[in-house]
């Protein structure tokens, strides 16, 4: 089994894990009963790991609709007495924070971990929100790591803090710690407690509002010994850097790393607070790690929190040791840091010049180099449904219409040829805002969301547009995985997260049974009658639903490989006029120009035969 | 700091980040010190990808902008633009095959010619290797290995602190094994590239 060592590793031994592998050893080491989750970048590997070992671990896992539905099933049962485990990307944090904010108010009894990893530099992002707001949004404590080794440690140490204090314990990482890869030294496992009772207590766990008054009370009570806490933990640490001496840093999570490696850079001494529990932070601690430094300099992604948090304690302690950090501008508030911008910082406080290589720098390439961005894969079945509307508004001289779009790999058609995503918000936005285009437009709105979007978030959306008469066509993109985040499984598969056998929900039923006038469902490899379907979806006066349906062609490509099914397609240069139509409307990866005529890679080709369907004068075919 | 920055560039679905990881998997296992840096999610659609890989006692796992000791890049156009990370002593090693992006074939930018791009690394750099890796793991008949070709001929340049016997213990741990003599094959084909020249 794939990441057996992770199940079966004892104290002492040594694996190569990336920070998101150790999050479930840490987990593991926790003596975690359950964890729930919906997959997303960067915090999806943490999913696929508890996928394959959650079974031989005696854990019990989940992907769950939304990120809201799993930390409702975590927080229940860490209310039951089981260690829970929940994890999501920052955004998804936002649709699980109504929830969240109460699991503050009613505590957990067994340990209870919210795992937020967020996406400074947005790599794989709508937006770099800084998560860390959360933990004071609703006070609860925050553990944030530099590395792998202590993504493991800092997973333990949560459950410990968060049962000790019945309170869900935050543990923030961001890109730079989940995609890390690095040593781990492993832990013992803590025996797995997979049922736990639940005794019921309304006083603490119905917060109507007679409850809920008291509950906040109670809870800034929590905070306070979590201060304490803070204070006496090791997480919190001085590392003297060089000599030490009296220039002074605060830093957190993946900063620590990048204020190491600059101060060696720059060949200067300084003295490291290195924050582990992060909120609420070891004020006292600090206060009095400024008092044997000359300035504190502190160095933080994104936003000023404990810039600001430090400066309003000095000022209401009378400290007058300058901290110095975002508000003058010497460290970045937007972006990741990295050792080359946090080593710019430091030059700038501390006056010293910057470190170029000794070999000197390299010329750059002097003109522009072709542009790489994400595409949509040869065979994508997404390019069918995104050609077909395209042709449909075309051969019904549709004036351009707004396409409201989601989030998922099918985003990827906001590029040329297709331009079919003009408006994106969120998870499940596509079809709000297809009916705020349609209400406040005369343009036709064309939405898109894929078959895992719509379960996240798209029912309740779909069944506010149908009540409320709006007209646009939704496409829902039924590829039968979660693609973009790694291929898991949503509502509409025969399989669970471990694999097991599943009920699969009809997304077309669904649409059917909620009173949807339109419901059709296509096959986006067969190009006329997709184009067909669309135009006869565009005329309906409601909400028009097409079901796209086609595997990803990743997963279609492995099967095929598997059983030894394979073809590909190839230009007949003879035929080919050059009108380069396939090139124009698929825009497939394999598709190039050469000498004017098409040609197809055969290594890229997957053998949709999309481009053959549309070649006007027939000249692709299968190779032989 | 005395480490070793390995900076890998190539296309999404071209084995980069396994590469990168036999590299980090033989360090660890032979006591050396070992950090990464991947990109995973959407850029890997046929997007560019990089890997960070740094050896030795480094807190950071990616390289600072011009501290890269040794490129690999798995495909021309890459290797150039991961040029960012070179200084003058950059030992570069790169893949010859282009992979035409769909930017070009929609008429964007030309795709530079090859031997171009070539002269250009060869002015900035130490060395250049220039590999036709993809070639190669198709004679071996097992096309997917050019990452592995790539990786002993990284070997080749002695520069990466290891024994070519600790990456292949490494590897009959991660490659099922019917594909490991081949993979044996490629490693040593490559290898053999550099060390040659």
């Amino acid at each position: 089994m794939k990441h057996q060592a992770l199940v079966d590793g004892k104290a002492g031994d040594h694996e190569l894990l990336l920070g998101n592998e150790a999050a479930v050893r840490g987990a593991l080491e926790a003596g975690i009963g359950v964890a729930a989750s919906y997959p997303g970048t960067p915090s999806s590997e943490i999913g696929d790991v508890f996928s394959v070992v959650a079974k031989a671990s005696g854990v019990y896992f989940e992907y769950s609709a939304n990120e809201k539905v799993a930390l409702e099933v975590a927080a229940a049962s860490a209310a039951s007495g089981v260690r829970s485990f929940t994890f999501m990307k920052h955004v998804g944090l936002n649709v699980a924070s109504d929830s969240f904010m109460t699991t503050a108010y009613i505590g957990t009894r067994a340990g209870f971990v919210v795992l937020s990893a967020d996406d400074p530099s947005t790599h794989s992002s709508q937006n770099e929100q800084d998560n860390r707001y959360y933990a004071r949004l609703a006070n609860v404590p925050m553990l944030e790591p530099s590395n792998p080794q202590e993504t493991k440690d800092y997973m333990v140490e949560a459950f410990d803090i968060s049962e000790k204090l019945e309170l869900p314990v935050l543990l923030r990482t961001t890109t730079r710690v989940a995609h890390m890869r690095g040593d781990v030294v492993f832990g013992d496992r803590r025996p797995v407690v997979r049922k736990g009772v639940f005794e019921k207590d309304p006083p603490r766990f119905v917060p109507v509002p007679a409850n809920s008054s008291k509950m906040h009370v109670k809870l800034l009570g929590k905070l306070g010994e979590a201060r304490h806490l803070s204070e006496m933990t090791s997480l919190n640490r001085i590392v003297d850097v060089g000599a030490g001496g009296r220039a002074g840093i605060v830093t957190v999570g993946s900063a620590f790393n990048y204020v190491v490696d600059a101060l060696e850079e720059l060949g200067l001494s300084a003295r490291v607070f290195k924050i582990g529990f992060s909120y609420p932070l070891p004020l006292d601690r600090i206060r009095e790690f400024a008092a044997g430094v000359d300035e504190l300099l502190v160095v933080e992604e994104l936003e000023p929190l404990m810039e600001l948090d430090i400066k309003a304690d000095f000022l209401s302690h009378g400290t007058r040791t300058p901290v110095r950090g975002k508000e003058e501008l010497l460290v970045p508030r937007v972006h990741e840091l990295n050792v080359d911008v946090v080593a710019k910082a430091l030059a700038n406080h501390f006056g010293v010049p910057l470190h170029v290589p000794a070999s000197g720098r390299v010329e750059p390439w002097s003109s522009p180099l072709p542009s790489r961005p994400p595409v949509l894969c040869p065979g994508c079945p997404h390019r069918g449904s995104y050609l077909a509307v395209r042709r449909a508004i075309r051969e019904l001289g549709i004036p351009e219409p707004v396409f409201a779009s989601d989030i998922g790999c099918y985003t990827l058609g906001m590029a040329a040829p297709f331009s079919a995503a003009d408006y994106l918000l969120s998870m499940g936005s596509s079809v709000g805002t297809a009916g705020g285009f349609e209400v406040a437009t005369d343009r036709q709105v064309f939405s898109f969301i894929g078959d895992s979007t719509f379960f996240h978030a798209g029912l309740s959306a779909l069944a506010s547009a149908i009540h409320n008469k709006h007209r646009f066509v939704l496409t829902i993109l039924d590829n039968r995985t979660t693609a973009m985040t790694g291929h898991q499984p949503n509502p509409s598969m025969l399989t669970d997260a471990v694999g097991d056998p599943a009920p699969a929900i009809s997304i077309e039923a669904v649409a059917k049974a909620m009173g949807v006038p339109f419901v059709k469902v296509i096959n986006p490899y067969r190009v006329v009658e997709a184009t067909e379907a669309y135009k006869e979806a565009a005329k309906v006066d409601g909400v028009a639903v097409i079901v796209s349906k086609q595997v990803c062609s990743l997963l279609l490509d492995r099967a095929k490989r598997a059983k030894g099914i394979w073809q590909t397609f190839q230009v007949d240069r003879g035929v080919c006029s050059g009108c380069l139509i396939c090139v124009r409307e698929a825009a497939c990866p394999a598709i190039f120009v050469s000498e004017g005529k098409a040609e197809i890679n055969e290594e890229l080709c997957d053998g949709c035969s999309v481009c053959s369907q549309i070649c006007p004068v027939h000249a692709i075919g299968v190779k032989k | 700091m005395s480490s070793l920055n390995v900076f890998v560039a190539g296309v999404g679905g071209q084995g980069i980040i396994t590469g990168a990881s036999i590299i980090a998997r033989a360090a660890i296992a032979a006591g050396v010190g070992a950090v990464m840096s991947e990109v995973h999610g959407m850029a890997q659609r046929g997007g560019s990808v990089v890997c960070d890989l740094r050896l030795g006692d480094v807190h950071s796992p990616m390289i600072p902008e011009g501290e890269a000791d040794l490129i690999i890049g798995f495909e021309p156009v890459e290797t150039v633009r991961s040029l960012t990370r070179a200084n003058h002593r950059t030992v570069v090693i790169t893949e010859v095959r282009p992979n035409i992006p769909v930017s070009v074939s929609l008429g964007g930018i030309a795709y530079p010619a090859v031997e171009g791009l070539l002269a250009y690394l060869r002015s900035q750099v130490a060395a250049v290797y220039a590999i036709p890796a993809a070639a190669i793991a198709e004679e071996i008949g097992l096309p997917q290995a050019a990452n592995v070709v790539l990786l002993g001929a990284a070997m080749g340049t002695g520069l990466i602190p290891l024994e070519l016997e600790t990456i292949r213990e490494t590897l009959s741990r991660s490659i099922p094994a019917q594909a490991l003599e081949a993979n044996f094959r490629a490693l040593q084909e490559g290898f053999e590239v550099t060390r040659k020249v």
